[in-house]
């Protein structure tokens, strides 16, 4: 079976866990916003991460391809309390996405917080949000939580996400699928890749960026 | 030489011992009970009728009873938190009431405990074993998270609060966004681990290794007898340990 669906009607990521996602059943990728959580202290030196930061940057150049607006995510320094271990992140790596993109910085783990990244969302119209990056379990989850209470649409694009255990991985993706999807749903980035490519009248929106 | 008697008593917790600067501190302490509403661990209720086994999302309500008795007795803040929606469902998102008839436990919908996840039904009470007392604030929210469109931080802020201790339903839901929103926020947080409980055990063990990750990312963990015996020195029936 297909993994994804082209129709009159609309589209959706068919395979996405545990529904077809959006759920509306109209995905436009001019109402999409792709959320790439790349701040350094969450890239953990992994072997999936590399294969990880390469779907990444596919995804982006996707999203962008098809009129949807990349939005690259970053955090100021978090207040730790003192004397617990640093933060075990490997040395600094580059940011994978090499699409047009919107720098975004926030005060905290969840992207909302501390920045202007709700304004611009609303702004701009996008609903539907992809979310993926460094930090599975933390600014990719906080980011994923905070977006879903702000009614937004959301997708986690599992396999596009750095995290730090597999196990981890495994149950920050079950935290979506239980209940129905309680925080949206979840799929691999090649099927969303592809629903992307999948409507020539996509082109993007005149905007303005607040 | 400081003499270590002298020392504020701080909670042996995992990774750190909390709080991780050891002000303890009943007017800077505020405890925090996330939904412990019928809906979520009541029959007839939400969680129940998406088929989820009650039993794991009532675990934490002894213990959390007795760190509520002793909380109260110490005189720090209490907060309880409900989820719910307006009846006319107007602060409901389009894709969380679509989500949850999926399931078959639609918001609004009519149940055994009053229309599902409704505010001022029966459902949407908090269980008599840790219901709330005259003075004690009760937050409504829309969503998961407790600082969303509520006035949580405002309170937190003017009364001074810095440090927050969590119970509450479920652990990876509501407790864990609120948690990490708490912690974005600079509040210095614990997590009790028999106080709180969700609907699939392996979520529940990943939402407490998601807080202790990276030297304590979100804060801190312990088990509720961790607390009390802190608290039974500071209620001056117990004596710290040499």
């Amino acid at each position: 079976m297909s993994s994804t669906q082209i129709s009159a009607v609309g589209r959706t990521v068919m395979s996405a866990q545990p529904y077809a996602w959006p759920y509306h059943g109209r995905l436009r990728p001019r109402d999409c916003a792709l959320i790439a959580c790349v701040d350094p202290m969450w890239r953990v030196p992994r072997p999936e991460s590399d294969a990880a930061d390469e779907r990444l940057d596919r995804l982006a150049m996707a999203v962008h391809s098809a009129g949807g607006l990349v939005i690259c995510l970053t955090a100021l320094p978090m207040r730790r309390p003192r004397g617990i271990a640093a933060m075990s992140a490997g040395p600094r790596v580059a940011n994978p996405v090499r699409a047009p993109q919107v720098p975004i910085v926030a005060r905290g783990t969840s992207g909302f917080y501390g920045s202007r990244l709700e304004p611009l969302l609303r702004a701009g119209g996008y609903t539907d949000l992809l979310v993926a990056g460094w930090g599975l379990e933390g600014p990719v989850h906080s980011t994923l939580r905070a977006a879903n209470d702000r009614g937004y649409e959301c997708l986690l694009v599992q396999d596009a996400c750095a995290s730090l255990t597999s196990e981890l991985a495994f149950n920050a993706c079950e935290m979506v699928r239980f209940s129905g999807g309680i925080f949206g749903a979840f799929a691999d980035a090649q099927d969303v890749i592809n629903v992307l490519a999948g409507d020539p009248a996509a082109q993007p929106k005149d905007r303005s960026t607040p | 030489m400081t003499d270590p008697s002298l020392a504020a008593p701080v909670v042996p917790a995992q990774p750190y011992d909390w709080p991780f600067d050891g002000a303890l501190d009943p007017a800077h302490t505020a405890l925090i009970l996330i939904d412990w509403q019928v809906d979520f661990c009541g029959p007839g209720g939400y969680v129940d009728r998406m088929g989820y086994d009650l039993n794991l999302t009532r675990a934490g309500l002894e213990p959390t009873a007795a760190v509520l008795a002793a909380f109260r007795d110490w005189g720090g803040t209490v907060i309880h938190t409900r989820e719910g929606h307006r009846p006319d469902l107007s602060d409901c998102p389009p894709n969380k009431l679509w989500r949850s008839k999926q399931i078959g436990a639609g918001i609004g919908d009519p149940g055994p405990a009053g229309r599902i996840l409704v505010r001022g039904e029966p459902g949407w009470q908090i269980v008599p074993e840790v219901a709330p007392v005259a003075g004690e604030i009760v937050i409504d929210k829309p969503g998961k998270g407790a600082f969303y469109a509520t006035d949580l931080d405002l309170i937190l802020q003017t009364a001074g609060i810095t440090h927050l201790i969590f119970t509450g339903i479920t652990t990876d839901v509501c407790v864990h966004t609120t948690m990490r929103e708490a912690n974005d926020r600079g509040y210095e947080c614990l997590l009790l681990s028999d106080c709180t409980g969700a609907t699939d055990t392996g979520n529940y063990d990943a939402a407490l290794k998601m807080v202790t990750m990276q030297g304590g990312v979100f804060g801190a963990i312990a088990a509720s007898p961790a607390l009390l015996g802190v608290l039974d020195v500071l209620n001056g029936r117990a004596v710290a340990p040499a």
